[in-house]
């Protein structure tokens, strides 16, 4: 039953609970409109943003592609059972960034989760970057300001930015949305592929899936 | 501890109503939602329908995913295995209820809570010989979220009795959850006079007016990318719906669940709502859940 045996790998230390429930009926909680500050466009200019990551070290987009890199941006949550998918059952994030690092690829990971929410913390993340072997900075957006500003919804959520500091590709890693299999095609990849061999991009987004961004609960 | 003693840990067993047989399951542990095969009927009968149906317990606060336009989670999935000659028609998904995952308009969901089930109606064929069971089996998967989310797997089964043609369908002591879910399975729009909530557009905005008492809310199942803006436009002002998309009604595709409830919030009704008007391309069979959603 290898099935159950991945199912059980991918379960362990994801139980953490915490916060307050929302309200689901049809009226309740309407967003308000003004909250709403995606700046990020598919074909536009990236939003530019500077974050810290666990070690301290500032990263501004700018910079990045001021020098000529891409860079890559994937919403992480190391609670969430989607970015384990693609972490711990598979190592999806890990052999992609791999293949393109070497190649002028600049890949950041940020957690938008608010302070107290799921998967927060300095400690916890540091120690998720660890476990995860990720070889590649990660930082927090505690105050969900970048997230936001991209449009983040799930973990993981990934963003392709090209030399240009545009943005080239928004969406999903991959075309399985479940929680435990992996698809036969790799977004990122694709476009990493395109972009470091001076090609167009040719699926420029697509739905991303997983666990909802933890956001505070106050709204931004 | 090792795996094996692991599973044995999760095999659970139980014993369907009525004359339909013993079920033996492999399942997760059972974090937050449970699943069960059930029958609506204690046997088959040639050539009839059998409505099988997976039902859900899900603890308070838990949340599991419907099949439509949703930011995050994942939709159940049920695979069924049946007898040759059995066939599976499409999941019948209840209305789901709107949920936000985070203030400001950013994730929307479409969930269920407390309890659901997914009916699956099978067609016996005409051949199929009296038996004293046929197993079928169910392979099921599920995310359940609260605050965090948690996969959840189970491999279901049940024997079915075949009795001869003519024979008089007997309810299993389940057939009460079948019909507390098709009371909330969206039903065709009734058109002319007689319509009680009429579509008009004004360019590209469809409006669907109803009683002014009343609260309609949309649910997009397919199509998700069509709408401007499926956070704030899908809920009603004054019983009028007012639906912004990025096409007008020559070209656009829209395919979702309108609810309508009372000002408290009870359910007065949840119809199919489509544009073109004419059903959509339907996906008999279709229990997987697309990749993409355009």
């Amino acid at each position: 039953m290898s099935k159950a045996k991945k199912l059980l790998a991918g379960l362990a230390g994801c139980l953490a609970i915490g916060g307050v429930m929302l309200s689901s009926t049809a009226t309740a909680s309407e967003p308000e409109k003004s909250a709403t500050k995606q700046v990020a466009k598919v074909g536009e200019k990236a939003p530019n943003f500077v974050l810290k990551d666990l070690d301290g070290k500032e990263h501004e987009l700018a910079k990045y592609t001021a020098d000529g890199k891409i860079v890559v941006l994937e919403w992480f949550n190391a609670e969430c059972p989607f970015v384990k998918k693609h972490h711990t059952l598979n190592k999806t994030m890990y052999e992609t960034h791999k293949a393109f690092k070497d190649k002028d690829v600049v890949w950041i990971a940020i957690n938008s989760g608010a302070p107290g929410e799921q998967g927060t913390g300095v400690e916890f993340n540091k120690k998720a970057v660890k476990d995860f072997e990720m070889a590649y900075p990660l930082a927090l957006d505690e105050s969900g300001k970048v997230g936001r500003m991209y449009g983040a919804k799930t973990t993981p959520h990934m963003y392709v930015i090209d030399r240009n500091g545009i943005l080239a590709y928004a969406g999903a890693i991959d075309n399985n949305r479940s929680a435990r299999q992996v698809g036969d095609i790799n977004y990122v990849k694709d476009a990493l592929k395109a972009l470091t061999s001076g090609e167009t991009v040719a699926t420029r987004e697509t739905e991303a899936y997983g666990c909802s961004v933890k956001y505070g609960k106050k709204g931004g | 501890m090792g795996l094996h003693s692991r599973l044995q840990g999760l095999m659970l067993s139980f014993t369907l109503a009525g004359a339909a047989g013993a079920a033996d399951v492999a399942q997760s542990e059972p974090e937050h939602a449970r699943a069960r095969l059930i029958s609506e009927h204690a046997f088959a009968i040639p050539g009839e329908t059998l409505a099988l149906g997976v039902t859900f317990d899900i603890d308070q606060g838990w949340h599991l995913y419907w099949d439509g336009c949703n930011d995050s989670g994942f939709p159940i999935d049920i695979k069924l295995t049946l007898p040759d000659g059995w066939i599976a028609g499409g999941v019948q998904w209840p209305a789901p209820d709107r949920r936000y995952a985070a203030p400001g308009g950013l994730v929307l969901d479409h969930i269920y809570e407390r309890r659901v089930t997914l009916i699956v109606p099978v067609q016996v064929p005409e051949s199929a010989e009296s038996s004293a069971g046929v197993n079928i089996a169910a392979d099921v998967e599920w995310l359940v979220c609260k605050d965090a989310c948690i996969p959840g797997f189970a491999e279901l089964s049940v024997a079915i009795p075949v009795k001869p043609l003519h024979t008089d369908p007997v309810l299993t002591r389940e057939a009460p959850l079948f019909e507390e879910a098709r009371k909330a399975h969206p039903k065709p729009m009734r058109g002319g006079a007689r319509a009680p909530y009429r579509i008009t557009w004004e360019g590209s905005t469809m409006v669907i007016r109803g009683d002014s008492a009343d609260v309609l809310s949309f649910y997009p199942q397919r199509e998700c990318g069509r709408l401007v803006d499926r956070f704030t436009d899908p809920v009603s002002k004054e019983g009028v719906l007012r639906l912004r998309f990025k096409d007008g009604p020559e070209t656009v595709r829209v395919q979702g669940v309108l609810d309508v409830r009372d000002r408290q919030g009870v359910r007065k009704g949840v119809y199919t709502l489509t544009w073109p008007a004419t059903p959509m391309e339907t996906r008999a069979g279709d229990t997987i859940h697309s990749m993409t959603k355009e």
